[in-house]
């Protein structure tokens, strides 16, 4: 008899039994961080109508989406965990009590190309907290203290929280009047380590960017210190501007309140650089990574929606 | 959030761990150790062909919140021993017939490979 070959599909991640022990592990230990924050549980189906799941996407999300026909239904797995809470909390809004925090552990899929540690399949764990009409700030900082659990007792001791808050960059472009051309200044601030400063100030003028705006910046990314001193020498600065101050104010909120929740500031800071890409992003941004292992950071995401 | 769904402002705020790539990261970097090859805490190995003792020991030892295996296949003796070896499993419980007639068993530390004997009226007692 003919065999067929034993395979499994490239992006699927299959273990053996000793990984999967581990992975398991893991992902009790996260869940059990999850519940030790008192959120609730939350399992959606993996495939969804095709309508519902993508309501809002576009672009490259859609060109990713598992979706196929049964029989005369249109239907998708499920690309994250948030888009099926969007959907879920707006279908039984007046049976949650708010705010609602809902924890998800569950596989996603994403038609990636595949490359080496890309996988098509994959497990996100989510948590989420859903304010009816408004969520307090202080909200943002129970979070690292969640991330923060988990590490210690996944057993690593050397990481760093860092934070940031989209606000400020916002904030400080609106005052320079440089909105529209925010996405060229970053790329160009971002080369600093490598072409240094003098050669940044000139390519910023190159962009028509004003000397006293370019000054600005300049004193902007040149800000240094701990946490505490870097928020001071924000709110220094000299910049009017109520989006600026108002992302400055949270900022400090946040580390207050991080500090609050006991995270000690070995393991977390103040990092202006983070997320300066991302501009769909609107208030606290954060990116975790072990001390010497910066590209783990690509593992965690944090948003707001 | 949701105004793809509904009217109401859903304002939220969360974190997404990737376990799938954080696991294989760790995994590659060497920072986290697959070395647990089994999740029993004990292995049962009969040695005798009446299975009705081990079998009841292995259900209240289960019972008591002990992760419990029998070596219910009919293999020579090293070949069992060399199962709980492989998998790692860190206890051995051997039963036969003369165990049975003194009322105990034999439980070899596979770490140490001390062995001891232990009553059937002080299971309850037995941490693993």
């Amino acid at each position: 008899m003919d065999k067929t070959e034993p395979r499994t599909l490239a992006g699927f991640m299959e273990l053996l039994p000793n990984e999967q022990i581990l992975f398991n592990q893991m992902k009790a230990t996260i869940e059990n961080a999850y519940q030790k924050f008192g959120f609730l549980p939350l399992d959606t189906p993996i495939i969804e109508l095709s309508e519902v799941l993508l309501a809002k996407a576009g672009g490259e999300t859609e060109k990713q989406i598992y979706r196929f026909a049964k029989g005369e239904t249109d239907l998708s797995l499920r690309f994250d965990l948030t888009v099926p809470l969007s959907k879920y909390v707006a279908k039984n809004y007046g049976n949650l009590s708010f705010p609602f925090r809902r924890y998800q552990i569950g596989k996603v899929f994403r038609g990636e190309k595949t490359q080496k540690g890309r996988f098509r399949e994959f497990y996100q764990c989510d948590i989420d907290m859903i304010g009816d009409g408004e969520l307090d700030i202080i909200n943002d900082a129970e979070l690292p203290s969640i991330i923060y659990t988990i590490f210690k007792e996944l057993g690593f001791d050397y990481f760093t929280i860092c934070i940031n808050n989209r606000k400020i960059l916002n904030g400080l472009f609106e005052s320079i009047e440089q909105e529209e051309n925010a996405v060229e200044i970053l790329r160009i601030i971002d080369k600093i380590d490598k072409i240094g400063k003098k050669a940044v100030i000139e390519e910023l003028g190159r962009v028509n960017v004003q000397k006293n705006a370019i000054e600005k910046i300049i004193k902007f990314i040149a800000i240094e210190g701990n946490s505490d001193e870097k928020i001071k020498k924000l709110e220094n600065l000299g910049i009017e501007n109520k989006v600026y101050a108002n992302g400055v104010e949270e900022l400090k909120q946040v580390v207050k309140n991080i500090r609050l929740f006991g995270v000690p500031d070995s393991n977390f800071k103040v990092d202006l650089t983070i997320a300066r890409g991302l501009d769909y992003y609107t208030g606290t941004v954060y990116e975790t990574f072990l001390n010497d292992y910066r590209e783990l950071r690509k593992c965690m995401f944090w948003r707001k929606i | 959030m949701a105004e793809y769904y509904t009217d109401k402002k859903l304002p939220g705020v969360g974190i997404s761990i990737g376990l799938t790539r954080l696991f294989y990261k760790l995994n590659e970097l060497n920072l986290i150790k697959a070395d647990k090859n089994s999740v029993s805490d004990v292995l049962i190995i009969p040695m005798l062909e009446d299975l009705t003792i081990p079998i009841k020991l292995a259900t209240k030892l289960r019972n008591n919140g002990v992760k419990t295996e029998i070596y219910l296949n009919n293999k020579k003796l090293k070949a069992k021993f060399k199962y709980a070896d492989k998998l790692k499993i860190p206890y051995v419980i051997i039963i036969g017939e003369d165990e049975i007639s003194q009322n105990k068993f034999k439980l070899k530390d596979m770490n140490t490979g001390e062995e001891k004997e232990i009553l059937f009226d002080d299971i309850d007692s037995l941490k693993f």
